[in-house]
């Protein structure tokens, strides 16, 4: 982000502070552990 | 160095763990420019990339992969650590420790768990210090370190793939 947004938005900060907020919010344990509970809900939905 | 670092950041687990590593770099960062008669303090020392096998690291092509295959090799030395039978005892001690805290059985295994992570560490290190081309203390800077902390939070700490993800994220 640092390196891409900033390049498109002057005020990257306050993106990189939107996103932290939105992890924060919907995933507090991480991307990686919130994207993966994601998945195998997804899964038990689907059978 | 390592090991006395080691000791005493392994006795906090979770978001404690992150503050006191974030506090022992700081530590770091401030010993080289507290000490003014070092002229690696204020000015640092420039460093030559090296031609591993005849190849020159100076064309940026050539270090992105240099870099891509240091990190590949680094993230499969974790994983194999970690799913090999001490990770997982490890990872079991961890969790059911009585005091919930990180203690392991013994200190020869909690040197091992040091010597991997200095290993790795002193790795990684010497590749962002070839991408800068110098090597000076403010790699280990309060925004420096806060971009990497905020990067394995945001991933997900405890898990292999966070820090990954984070710094992705964030850098």
């Amino acid at each position: 982000m640092k390196n891409y947004a900033s390049a498109y938005v002057e005020r990257w900060n306050m993106l990189l502070g939107l996103v932290f907020l939105f992890i924060v919010l919907v995933m507090p344990s991480g991307v990686v552990p919130g994207v993966s509970s994601l998945v195998a809900k997804l899964r038990r939905v689907s059978r | 160095m390592a090991a006395f670092f080691g000791v005493i950041a392994l006795r906090a687990t979770g978001l404690g763990f992150l503050m006191i590593t974030l506090a022992l770099s700081q530590v770091l960062w401030g010993s080289p420019t507290a000490c003014p008669t070092s002229p690696t303090a204020t000015m640092g020392s420039r460093l030559t990339r090296p031609a591993p096998f005849g190849v020159s690291l100076d064309r940026p092509v050539s270090f992105y992969w240099f870099v891509l295959i240091v990190a590949v090799i680094a993230f499969l030395m974790m994983t194999i650590f970690v799913s090999s039978a001490f990770g997982s005892s490890l990872k079991e001690y961890a969790i059911n420790a009585p005091d919930g805290r990180t203690r392991f059985q013994s200190v020869a295994d909690q040197m091992d768990h040091i010597r991997l992570c200095r290993l790795l560490g002193r790795r990684l290190r010497i590749t962002l210090r070839l991408l800068s081309q110098i090597y000076h203390p403010t790699s280990l800077s309060t925004t420096s370190s806060a971009e990497a902390l905020l990067g394995v939070i945001a991933g997900g700490s405890g898990t292999l793939g966070g820090p990954v993800a984070g710094a992705a994220l964030v850098l």
